[in-house]
């Protein structure tokens, strides 16, 4: 339970931030209220290690559960992302070659987890080329959402 | 009495007396000699953010400028014919944060029209009550372990703590501006704990 509150509150707080700073402020507020409030024993590196805490149901999706559990195997994670993608460009006639490098991973997590909410919602900023749009894609797919996309242009407006 | 039909209208800095006139009057009907709700009716105009447009040259703010002449004199001028009209069958609400960086002190003049009532800022005990009910109800209903129940109260309090530490020590500036948290994201956390399920705790 502590590892879900601590995943939730970065979730929610954490991805907003953009300096390492403030990243830094809010992890230590974190462990310390882990320590003291849920007098609990995780470290530093439990939480925010090599082995980030990441909750999401992408592995029992299709259970009608859909229990959303902590990832800890990454490589069955890789093995279930992977199968999507293979899934995705069967039926797409538009073909992804995506590499689900660890941030990649993360951030599709991340989505799933917005999109999984009811009134869910979310604002990816990075450059061009980072696989934003991909990145969603994918993660619509894999909840079956259908997926629209407004194009922005110039002299766009209301009606 | 005549049933009351709500109209919203958001204020912001760019809001100009001119525009918020002609919103006011697309709710009403025009007769020749004043705007009136519709027939059998009454409507009120809540206002959001009332303090926000900008102030001018001269400290005044037209758009609130318009409304105390509104609540003031019961009217408006026709800004076609020229000629004043009153204004039936309407009340107005306003809302407004506290004065700070764009958001102006509402001038006593307008203010002495209305009956104020304040609502402070959600005090801790307050804030955990209503997400303690939501998520206590959610544990107890998915019948979770006695161990995890007992972790309610730190996600509460937790919560709020880091809810107010961080609004605190990080706040919004230009660079940041995306810095703003509120209760929603204090909301946010307490949903996301919900989306488990006792199988997986």
């Amino acid at each position: 339970m502590q590892k879900l509150w601590a995943h939730e509150v970065s979730r929610v707080f954490m991805d907003r931030l953009i300096e390492e700073d403030d990243v830094n402020k809010f992890t230590a507020i974190v462990m310390d209220l882990l320590s003291r409030s849920f007098r609990s024993g995780a470290e530093f590196d439990d939480i925010y290690g090599e082995n980030k805490v990441i909750y999401s149901d992408i592995l029992k999706i299709d259970s009608g559960t859909k229990l959303y559990e902590q990832i800890v195997d990454r490589t069955k994670l890789m093995k279930s992302v992977t199968n999507y993608l293979e899934e995705y460009n069967i039926q797409s006639s538009v073909k992804m070659n995506l590499v689900f490098f660890e941030d990649a991973l993360i951030h599709l997590m991340k989505i799933l987890r917005s999109l999984r909410q009811p009134r869910g919602n979310i604002m990816l900023i990075g450059v061009g080329g980072s696989g934003k749009q991909s990145l969603i894609k994918l993660g619509a797919y894999i909840y079956n959402m259908q997926f629209k996309q407004i194009e922005i242009v110039k002299g766009y407006g209301i009606v | 009495m005549k049933p009351l039909v709500g109209v919203t209208i958001n204020f912001s800095a760019q809001t100009e007396s001119k525009r918020v006139q002609q919103s006011i009057e697309d709710k009403l009907e025009k007769s020749r000699t004043a705007f009136r709700a519709p027939p059998g009716k009454r409507i009120a105009i809540f206002i959001d953010d009332i303090n926000m447009p900008m102030v001018e040259e001269y400290g005044a703010q037209p758009p609130i400028e318009l409304l105390r002449l509104l609540v003031d004199r019961n009217g408006m001028y026709d800004r076609k014919e020229w000629e004043w009209k009153q204004v039936l069958d309407s009340t107005l609400v306003i809302a407004a944060a506290p004065p700070s960086g764009s958001r102006a002190v509402i001038t006593p003049r307008f203010s002495t029209h209305f009956n104020v009532i304040c609502m402070p800022q959600a005090t801790q005990g307050i804030l955990a009550k209503i997400f303690s009910s939501i998520l206590d109800g959610f544990l107890k209903a998915y019948n979770y372990s006695e161990q995890v129940l007992g972790c309610s109260l730190p996600i509460i309090d937790s919560t709020i703590e880091i809810y107010q530490k961080i609004s605190e020590e990080l706040r919004a500036t230009p660079a940041k501006f995306h810095y703003a948290f509120n209760l929603r994201d204090v909301s946010k956390v307490i949903q996301g704990i919900l989306m488990s399920h006792p199988k997986s705790i």
